[in-house]
């Protein structure tokens, strides 16, 4: 007779059929890390599996070209798929006090950005003093490394990096998502 | 009943051309011996970030991996805007 269910503690753990595997309740556990699951196809191949899945925070720190740091911090959140990172940063009254003012408004990242990728994800930005012929700016995953610059765009002007001369000290604001290759 | 919280460093990886140090913080909360939550802080340590507030474990790979050269090629790949 064919194994149908796994039992465990007198209840039904694992259930399977001749199409479907149905866990009971609870989660599906790998007892070794870096384990995965294989999708659509019927090999074990590495870029059909899904192996890293993560949620959490790291600390947003908005710095210049010259690696000074704004006293403002705040939480970003991330979540990991696979090789996909996606993240969310909500910064209110950035203080722009001890940044240079012709220098780049950059953001830390939790995780490396895969080199030779450029990713770009939408901004809100409040009380942000555009250069002259900009009329937006994006978010800009910089490749092979940990940050985010701000990129100012606008009819027939070429794209420029919003600068902390741009930022009103303690009362821009700027959200932002971006989703990046890691 | 005893709740108990620890913090704990449970990732410390190397990363890309520039050997970045992507460092995951694991907050973990036991009921009596038993994990019951646990959620992630990451940070990232660059060839040209200051180390000194580092724990011992990533200090050792910054002296290992972010070497002149690593730190040279870092500024180098900056320089161009990346």
């Amino acid at each position: 007779m064919a194994l149908t269910k796994v039992t465990g503690s007198g209840a039904d753990g694992l259930n399977l059929s001749s199409t479907d595997v149905t866990i009971s309740s609870g989660d599906l556990l790998f007892a070794t890390a870096n384990k995965g699951v294989v999708l659509g196809v019927t090999s074990n191949t590495d870029s059909n599996t899904l192996d890293d899945y993560e949620e959490g925070t790291w600390t947003v720190t908005p710095f210049d070209d010259s690696g000074n740091s704004s006293s403002t911090t705040y939480t970003g959140y991330y979540t990991k798929i696979g090789n996909l990172v996606s993240v969310n940063v909500y910064m209110t009254n950035i203080s722009s006090a001890g940044l240079t003012s012709g220098e780049s408004v950059k953001i830390n990242l939790p995780f490396t950005v895969k080199s030779s990728t450029y990713s770009v994800g939408g901004v809100i930005s409040d009380n942000v003093d555009f250069s002259a012929g900009r009329t937006q700016i994006n978010a800009r995953a910089n490749s092979n490394d940990t940050s985010v610059i701000f990129r100012g765009s606008g009819d027939a002007a070429g794209d420029d990096a919003i600068t902390w001369g741009e930022i009103s000290n303690t009362v821009s604001d700027i959200f932002f998502t971006v989703t990046y290759l890691t | 009943m005893a709740l108990t919280k620890e913090t704990i460093q449970d990732k410390i990886e190397v990363v890309g051309d520039f050997k970045h140090i992507q460092v995951r913080t694991a907050t973990v909360i036991k009921e009596d011996g038993k994990e019951i939550s646990r959620s992630f802080h990451r940070h990232v340590v660059a060839p040209d970030s200051d180390s000194s507030k580092e724990s011992a474990d990533v200090k050792a790979m910054v002296a290992q991996f972010h070497t002149d050269a690593v730190k040279k090629a870092y500024t180098d790949h900056l320089a161009k805007g990346v």
